[in-house]
């Protein structure tokens, strides 16, 4: 997982540099890592899974084995998440 | 399904099953809870109540058993409505439904209770049991099945309130306070509700 929150203070980590391994351009500066970022693998992938369903929390709870009620609290959950690195 | 998972559903089955599907499984087991219940004289008067009385009609039992099922979710889905964002209706009534499913259970237990030297009163209405005369195996049987049907009674709460935190997505103290709320309103509302239909 893409570390996102200093080991040491806890503060917000930011990309300094991206480099590409074909041709060894390296691009510095300061950028913020995206709120989809922060979030955790199985957030993640709950969002992949929601955006591969079309948005269906109907499809999603079928393939998941989860109740309908539960994935959208999931939803929710991530949501609120999103809404709370979004503020900082 | 691991032990782990096992225990999980058990509290829980409501990430797993809600909706339609919930409700009509629910409907099925508090049907038959009903009809055994009918004939093992315990009877569901009211939102949360296991009770034994004295011979009933399988009318009211079914009666008891839907007012009571009835006054939660019209109540409970108010509450959510309030209080939580986008609650389904069917949600609440599936998950309501399907908690109620250790009621069937209690319905066997009443077969347990010894039913001797039996005295009641059928006042109202209700077929109130006012006193028992239990001796020897009798108070062993009658109280192993009144200790049971309060097991039940406190896993049917507990189930509840996982139906009702699962289904409405509220959190904390805020999903505490309105099911408290909401389930001493549907008792009151069962109470009366029965009250005026006897």
């Amino acid at each position: 997982m893409l570390p996102c929150y200093c080991p040491s203070c806890r503060e917000r980590l930011k990309v300094r540099s991206l480099k590409c391994e074909n041709c060894q351009t390296e691009v510095s500066g300061s950028y913020e890592l995206p709120a989809l970022a922060l979030l955790s693998p199985e957030d993640q992938e709950f969002i992949l899974s929601f955006v591969r369903h079309s948005g269906s929390l109907k499809e999603m709870s079928a393939q998941l084995g989860f109740s309908y009620p539960t994935v959208r609290n999931m939803l929710n959950e991530i949501i609120k998440k999103i809404e709370s690195y979004e503020k900082r | 399904m691991k032990k782990g998972d096992f225990w999980s559903f058990a509290v829980n089955p409501f990430r797993r099953v809600a909706g339609w599907k919930a409700f009509g499984i629910g409907v099925a087991l508090m049907t038959a809870a009903a009809i055994i219940g009918a004939q093992s004289q315990i009877i569901f008067s009211g939102a949360l109540d296991i009770k034994y009385a004295l011979p009933f009609s399988l009318q009211k039992s079914i009666l008891c058993m839907a007012v009571g099922y009835l006054s939660l979710v019209v109540v409970l889905y108010l509450m959510a409505l309030i209080f939580a964002r986008r609650t389904r209706f069917q949600d609440i009534a599936g998950t309501i439904a399907l908690a109620r499913y250790p009621y069937l259970a209690a319905a066997l237990v009443g077969f347990m209770v010894p039913d001797a030297n039996l005295i009641g009163d059928f006042s109202d209405g209700e077929p109130m049991v006012t006193a028992v005369f239990w001796s020897g195996w009798q108070s062993v049987a009658g109280i192993a099945a009144i200790a049971l049907i309060i097991v039940i009674a406190i896993y049917s709460i507990a189930l509840l309130y996982n139906a009702y935190r699962e289904s409405t997505g509220l959190k904390g103290a805020r999903c505490t306070v309105t099911f408290i709320t909401g389930v001493l309103i549907a008792e009151v509302l069962s109470i009366f509700a029965l009250m005026r239909l006897s």
